[in-house]
């Protein structure tokens, strides 16, 4: 019977299934991808055999770790302690992948041992690179050939493996090379100890954090799970997931709920033949778990499909690769049933509650709570019909609506930051290094910015670095080093106190010192290093509101960047000719890329990886809302077949049905995408009361967001609506008459 | 009876359904119909007085034969959704009416995109005026008794001043009381505005308030005739009834043992019953 009653509805059923689907898919897709990277992690470190591995405390992210080579030494000296090894590890741009990893060994290191070469020979001299066997499908290149990495080129003199698909995925160089390569001049990312004794494992990291309080000591089995950085990326995967969850849970909730207001009568005779309310119950729970458990299924396999397939692009399948572990098939398991009772059990109940003499009674789904007084006529009143369809169709499209509106706006709130930030400073132009796949890593020798202020037409060039500290006091702070001196520290108002003028001083953003409840006198720790709060700034931009500025020279020791800098800002002399200057200093200098201060933001790398993923995001949510909405259109249409054959046998032509029908799916598409507008700014400004992370994060909703949005919801109405409309039309008024 | 032309004509019409077992729903129909005639046509269930209907009001086209409307052939007609529009007005069993619709706006349905809307709205007052459903108006079909939906359908049926109105049991799912008003506002339909009606339906009382009964038995017209005073119909129905059929088989023996009673009342009996015999026969 449970069967029978899903397939009596195949259209609607099929739909159901594919929604629930694609939410599974997306959960396993998504877990299965961070899992991947967890376990890219892991395998990382593992194969050298490290039982320890050591990073800068407070770091976002292993490859912007800094540790002096200095620590080495030290290190070794431990008791305990038989050997240490620095390594490198970075992300270049290379012919057509965006993030290709780096690794830096020694070649006569215990470390390298670990990259099994099985073609060519192993790594001896500078300018030679081994890479790893995908990297080498990938990029198409075997041994004798050359690879650029930024602007040096490298002789591949071996393919190797090593299990590990972050390792296979990338290259390895010298240390040598890598330190230059990456701008860290006697710096390493990370040591790895090995100890004369695994049992005193524990006892070592304890000694060797007494000893150096600013590293982080993590034995290497745990080591992926302390990368805040992959938390994040977790953190991020789960959240979509259950988005797609969310959705596709309204999906399943609307056709449990028709299924059972359209067999109102069927109920209301198995209750007048003897059936029990619990019998009643259990009959339309175990449909919607079925149907759930179906449409898992289906989803399983369609995330696994979409991650192998995902695996196999060049681009990207140097670190995504996915893991699909038990434990997620039965997280998989565990969503879908769950989904499948939560949907099932509102409309059981209803069921189970029916009376039976009312039930059979029933109509089916009059013009009952119609006003006539709604204007709009049949479309508007078509949706009034079944309120709690309705309702639910636009809960799921407004939340896919929703999640694009806040997540573009966040985007454009971070250009408009960016731009504040860049153009704040009173600088026509911004340069960064060259060919960087995250601005985070950018690096430019202080010579080319004392080059570059000698140019003619130049007027002025300031330097700044920044860096994201992370401890319990401040979670998540941006720290810009400035030179006091310079013109471009002064758009920090300060509103409290007085500007930087020694060593060890800070000046707060308002955000912050709000946030962290500090004051001018106070002090706070940045990367284990105690500043005293001498001022409180403003600038309106809230990278710089929530963050903090500390002197251009004690924030490169701090972060590693000694003589460099992240950003240079560029005053020229007339601001008519800037975009020649711009093109003279690209050309003189081809390792930076320098624009316009107006436009610095849009051509961050960072946040075209951002756009990637609202454009993501956003195609989740309009296959998933479509779906959801064809769904909605597809039923209101079946159950009014005989209105339908009216029409048609009144003379009605197919063409007006077929534009009835589409009317409605633009209608309900429009509504949706309305209310998916007010959600997403309600869940944009939300975001900023979250402490800390709010700060930096400040929504700017654009009128082109919401004709975005709005469009979008067109897109689903007419996505949803066309197949309903089109069999609508060519249904046979004689046929759709006699239609039950 | 005064010389009218014939609006609706059938020929030879046949109509098969199926892909398997194939059905003949119609199976050689003739029949025509005169302009401002009220006719009904009768059958039992299955005889093909839906198929018929359906192929004069055009929702189908027939597999062999000829339905001309109006001197027109269906068949070379290629647009049937502006004739049903223009020319036919349908009231079916069911009400049908668009639930969420009120009473004036499901008037309107047939009107759309064939009448500017200022005489739409005066149109659509007129019908309900016609109907006695002014007061209605504004009411959805759920606010309405079964009989007042129907009422709403007839005036919906009349919209676009059809040549022929089509009924499907219009009384079938209404009470004795509603079903008599319905087919009492057809007839004034027919009165007033000379509008050719033809009713499908199986029930005789609602035939006879009709002005000519076509019967319709597997496929075919058997019977056609004009509507006769009540008491001539009642003894037609008898005669096609079986207890009607048996009485006449016994004729000669029933007239005889009449003839010999010798109880007064039985004489008198008697003569009915005689009566009756001349009668069915």
């Amino acid at each position: 019977m449970i069967l029978r009653n899903l397939l009596g509805r195949k259209t609607r059923t099929f739909l159901t299934l594919v929604g629930i689907a694609i939410g599974v898919a997306a959960i396993v897709a998504l877990v299965a991808i961070a899992d991947g990277f967890a376990s890219g992690y892991y395998g990382l470190l593992s194969g050298s055999q490290a039982d320890l591995v050591i990073t800068q405390a407070e770091s976002f992210d292993m490859s912007v770790s800094v540790i002096d080579e200095e620590v080495g030494p030290q290190l070794t000296a431990l008791s305990g302690v038989e050997e240490v090894e620095g390594v490198i590890i970075g992300e270049a741009t290379t012919e057509g992948i965006p993030y290709f990893m780096v690794f830096g060994y020694d070649p006569k290191g215990a470390g390298i041992q670990h990259f099994r070469v099985v073609e060519g020979k192993e790594l001896t001299a500078k300018r030679e690179i081994i890479i790893g066997k995908l990297a080498a499908e990938n990029l198409k290149k075997g041994v004798g050939d050359t690879l650029r990495l930024y602007d040096s080129a490298y002789r591949i003199v071996g393919i190797y493996e090593t299990g590990a698909f972050f390792e296979e995925g990338g290259g390895v160089i010298s240390l040598a090379d890598a330190q230059a390569m990456l701008k860290r001049p006697r710096q390493v990312n990370t040591y790895t100890v090995k100890l004369r004794d695994v049992d005193q494992a524990e006892a070592v990291r304890q000694r060797i954090e007494r000893r150096f309080p600013d590293l982080l000591v993590v034995e290497s089995a745990n080591f992926a799970d302390q990368q805040l950085g992959l938390q994040f990326v977790r953190a991020f995967a789960w959240a979509l997931s259950f988005l797609a969850v969310v959705i596709g849970g309204v999906g399943m909730m609307n056709t449990t709920l028709m299924s059972v207001f359209e067999r109102t009568r069927e109920i209301g005779v198995l209750r007048a033949l003897g059936w029990r309310k619990g019998r009643v119950l259990a009959m339309i729970l175990s449909e919607s778990l079925l149907l759930s458990l179906l449409g898992g299924l289906a989803g399983v396999v369609l995330g696994v499909v979409a991650v192998k397939a995902l695996g196999r692009l060049p681009a990207v399948s140097g670190w995504l690769q996915g893991e699909f572990s038990l434990g997620l098939f039965v997280q998989a398991a565990v969503v879908t049933l769950a989904l499948g009772a939560t949907a099932g059990l509102y409309p059981a109940w209803w069921a189970s509650r029916l009376h039976p003499v009312e039930a059979l009674r029933y109509e089916g789904g009059g013009g009952e709570g119609v006003s006539p007084r709604l204007p709009g006529g049949m479309t508007t009143r078509s949706l009034f019909r079944r309120k709690t369809r309705t309702l639910l169709t636009m809960v799921g499209i407004g939340i896919g609506v929703a999640t694009v509106v806040a997540l573009v706006g966040l985007t454009d709130g971070f250009i408009d930051d960016f731009t504040a930030l860049a153009t704040g400073s009173g600088t026509d132009l911004m340069a960064v290094e060259a060919n960087i796949s995250d601005m985070a890593y950018s690096a430019i020798d202080e010579k080319v910015g004392k080059r570059i202020a000698g140019l003619s037409g130049v007027k002025s060039v300031s330097g700044t670095v920044f860096s994201v500290a992370m401890s319990e006091e401040t979670p998540f702070m941006i720290v810009f080093g400035y030179h006091p001196a310079e013109y471009a520290i002064r758009h920090f108002k300060i509103v409290e106190g007085e500007g930087l003028s020694a060593n060890r001083q800070i000046i707060l953003g308002h955000s912050a010192a709000e946030a962290m409840e500090k004051q001018v006198g106070d002090k706070v720790r940045i990367f284990d290093s105690s500043f005293r709060i001498v001022g409180i700034y403003e600038t309106g931009a809230s990278y710089e509101d929530s963050g903090g500025v500390i002197s251009l020279r004690e924030a490169q020791a701090l972060f590693g960047k000694p003589r460099q800098v992240g950003f240079l800002g560029i005053k020229v002399e007339d601001p008519h000719r800037v975009e020649g200057v711009r093109q003279r200093i690209e050309e003189e200098f081809p390792e930076i890329t320098v624009s316009l201060s107006t436009e610095f933001a849009e051509r961050l790398p960072d946040l075209q990886a951002m756009e990637a993923l609202v454009g993501g995001i956003s195609f989740l949510a309009v296959i998933v809302g479509g779906v959801g909405m064809m769904n909605t259109m597809v039923m209101s249409v079946f159950e009014r077949t005989r209105e339908i054959g009216v029409l048609r046998a009144l003379g009605w032509r197919r063409s007006k049905v077929l534009f009835m029908v589409v009317r409605e799916s633009l209608l309900l598409g429009v509504v949706s995408g309305l209310a998916g507008v007010v959600m997403g700014v309600a869940m944009g400004k939300a975001l900023t009361l979250l402490p800390f992370i709010g700060g930096l994060l400040k929504p700017s909703f654009r009128s082109y967001t919401f004709v975005q949005a709005l469009i979008m919801a067109l897109a689903l109405g007419m996505i949803g609506g066309l197949y309903p409309a089109w069999w609508a039309s060519r249904l046979h008024p004689i046929e759709a008459l006699r239609y039950e | 009876m005064e010389e009218r032309s014939v609006i609706v004509e059938t020929r030879d019409l046949v109509k098969v359904y199926g892909d398997g077992p194939e059905v003949r729903a119609l199976d050689g129909a003739n029949m025509s119909v005169h302009r401002g005639e009220l006719v009904t046509v009768m059958g039992p269930s299955g005889s093909g007085k839906s198929t018929l209907l359906n192929m004069i009001g055009a929702l189908d086209r027939s597999t062999s034969g000829r339905v001309v409307v109006k001197g027109e052939d269906l068949s070379s007609i290629r647009d049937l959704d502006a004739f049903r529009a223009q020319e036919v007005g349908f009231v079916f069993q069911l009400h049908n009416l668009i639930p969420t619709l009120t009473a004036s706006e499901n008037v309107e349905i047939p009107m759309h995109g064939q009448v500017k809307q200022r005489q739409r709205r005066k149109r659509t007052q007129e019908l309900l005026d016609l109907v006695g459903l002014i007061d209605r108006a504004g009411h959805l079909p759920s606010q309405l008794s079964g009989g007042e939906r129907q009422r709403v359908a007839v005036a919906r049926a009349l919209a676009n001043q059809p040549a022929i109105l089509l009924a499907d049991e219009p009384t079938g799912s209404l009470d004795t009381t509603a079903g008599r008003e319905i087919m009492e506002l057809l007839q004034k339909v027919n009165r007033e505005r000379g509008m050719t009606i033809i009713v499908v339906t199986h029930d005789r009382k609602v035939a006879r308030m009709t002005q000519r009964i076509l019967t319709l038995e597997d496929g075919r017209i058997v019977d056609d005739h004009p509507v006769q005073t009540p008491l001539v119909e009642d003894l037609r129905e008898l005669a096609r009834s079986q207890l009607g059929q048996s009485l006449l088989d016994r004729r000669g023996k029933i007239l005889k043992e009449v003839g010999l009673g010798s109880d007064a009342g039985l004489t008198e009996q008697g003569e009915y019953l005689r009566g009756l015999l001349v009668g069915l026969t």
